[in-house]
């Protein structure tokens, strides 16, 4: 009798606090504003190391609201002002930096307290690491991707446009990275749906055909006049 | 044989005559299925005809659009260091001047509908497109004009390239100001605002201040959360105030400018004072005939909202609102 008192106490104790979970907040929080790139998937080795790589953007360097080193953040707010003032070319001739962002390793969970340290792994002769980044592109778009090291814009092992918006980016090593693409890409107006676009080609041939008409009678006509 | 080789030239003739009508109306035809340049053409907007079960649409010309957006930003407008600004547009609303039957409509677009948005990259250079939420168009770029401009051209794009003749965009603190120069704004709550503020009480209340922002900003923790409500909430608020800003418009001469002067650090217009009074004078009197929102689903993304407009309803409501039949 007393263990089932002890039973039902403990169920009623469990039962008082899992309501609360029960009745969690709902809300569904709406999208603010992109900082930068997503990392969709990292590998090195064989091994997923998504979780370890942190993309940084200038706002973040900025506010040092990041996980990485002075030196990186410093090296991104750099290459960003020379950029932004001209003092440096674009990475690549008739294409513009679409993202311009400091991707590392996390340095507290990743590099510092570590078991593994991943930095150390990259660092050695002949690793690479794959990381796949939601860039949100079109499938069409032929991105571009420059690392910024020792003062020069260098390329990267391979690039990939995956056709979903992702992009996969082998690098040799971390730095700040520039994503490139084409420049002057414009946004044409939403499909209408017209009918109108399908019945042109029609009157193309129509009046491509009406020419062509004309021409044959008329040469005709001065045959038939000689 | 004269004869016959005269008949010959004369339907010759006959025949050319009629392939040239026929080539002339095919290039007309090409040229009225393509691109017809509107008086905003040096601002690059491309209307096109429509055509729908036989009938042609053209754009019409006897409609004002002023974009008005809601930045989710506090204080004086900043502009961003990066190409990249914080200020993501909470809100989104195209006032439409009709003036054929002296009327205006206000159109409401839902801050997560999905669509293709231009993306400034760094310099401010066009660097291809991004699908993702309206909201999001106004975060490229410095936060000023230039995102502005963006947006414009994100919602022109999104509404068949119509003409947007005006923009302002405003932080959230400029509806606190714009609130109570109007003297506070009268609406019907029928949310619970009691966890966000128990001064907003449900039923008919005018907002002040701090009230207005918190009645048109917030949704976590008032009813059921969602964006929609918080759009009909807007659209309620939208109307009132306008109804609100008319008559103090035309019972006080200095409004206008001392509005202007006290809302100016919190917003990002390509309207000068004059525009706005010249705005005032032609369209103040306009009756509010419907505050109208794009009909769609709303689903829940990866990690957030995302609206979804229903395709053949945007597509009625854009020609409604924005085309005519021709004659």
């Amino acid at each position: 009798m007393r263990r089932m008192i002890c039973l039902l106490g403990v169920l009623l104790i469990c039962a008082t606090l899992v309501c609360p979970a029960l009745a969690a907040d709902t809300f569904v929080p709406s999208i603010g504003y992109k900082d930068g790139p997503d990392v969709d998937d990292a590998v090195i080795g064989g091994t997923k190391v998504g979780d370890c790589v942190v993309v940084t953007s200038i706002a973040q360097a900025e506010k040092k609201s990041t996980d990485i080193t002075q030196a990186a953040r410093d090296e991104l707010l750099d290459v960003y002002k020379k950029l932004s003032d001209g003092s440096m070319k674009p990475p690549v001739d008739g294409y513009v930096i679409r993202e311009l962002v400091d991707v590392s390793f996390k340095q507290k969970a990743c590099v510092e307290n570590a078991e593994h340290n991943h930095a150390e792994e990259l660092a050695k002769d002949g690793t690479t690491i794959k990381v796949t980044f939601d860039l949100g592109v079109a499938k069409s778009t032929k991105v571009v991707v420059k690392t910024y090291t020792n003062g020069a814009w260098e390329d990267v092992v391979a690039v990939t446009n995956n056709g979903d918006g992702t992009v996969t980016v082998e690098f040799e090593h971390f730095c700040p990275v520039a994503f490139c693409v084409e420049q002057g890409a414009e946004v044409p107006p939403s499909q209408t749906g017209d009918e109108a676009g399908q019945n042109m080609i029609l009157w193309i041939g129509l009046m491509v055909l009406s020419l062509a008409a004309i021409v044959v009678l008329v040469i005709l006509g001065r045959k038939r006049a000689k | 044989m004269k004869k016959r080789m005269r008949i010959i030239d004369i339907a010759s003739a006959v025949l050319i005559l009629l392939l040239v009508i026929v080539m002339l109306y095919s290039g007309l035809q090409i040229l009225e299925s393509t691109v017809l340049r509107t008086g905003a053409d040096e601002q690059g907007f491309v209307s096109r005809t429509i055509t729908r079960d036989g009938v042609s649409y053209y754009p019409r010309q006897d409609i004002t659009v002023v974009m008005v957006l809601g930045i989710d930003q506090n204080g004086p407008v900043q502009a961003s260091e990066g190409y990249i600004n914080p200020g993501a547009a909470d809100m989104a609303a195209l006032l439409i001047f009709d003036d054929a039957d002296k009327s205006c409509t206000i159109l409401q677009l839902n801050r997560d509908t999905m669509l293709e948005m231009p993306v400034l990259g760094v310099g401010g250079k066009n660097a291809g497109t991004y699908y993702g939420q309206l909201a999001l168009s106004h975060t490229y770029g410095s936060g000023m004009a230039d995102s502005c401009e963006n947006t414009r051209r994100t919602i022109s794009n999104f509404l068949y390239g119509i003409r947007i003749d005006y923009y302002l965009a405003m932080n959230m603190d400029a509806i606190s100001i714009l609130n109570d120069a109007v003297g506070g704004v009268t609406v019907n709550v029928t949310d619970d605002f009691s966890h966000v503020d128990p001064t907003i009480t449900k039923g008919q209340m005018t907002l002040r201040g701090e009230q207005a922002i918190r009645f048109v900003r917030t949704r976590r923790d008032v009813g059921d959360q969602l964006n929609i409500s918080r759009i009909d909430r807007q659209k309620e608020y939208i109307g009132s105030f306008l109804k609100k800003f008319r008559s103090r418009y035309h019972s006080d001469l200095e409004f206008a400018a001392t509005t202007y002067d006290q809302v100016l650090p919190y917003i990002v217009t390509d309207c000068s004072l004059n525009t706005i009074t010249s705005l005032m004078d032609r369209y103040g009197d306009y009756e509010i005939r419907e505050v109208v929102s794009p009909a769609g689903e709303n689903v829940m993304g990866e990690e957030y909202y995302e609206f979804y407009a229903d395709e053949d309803a945007l597509d009625e409501l854009i020609l409604r609102l924005f085309y005519a039949p021709k004659e």
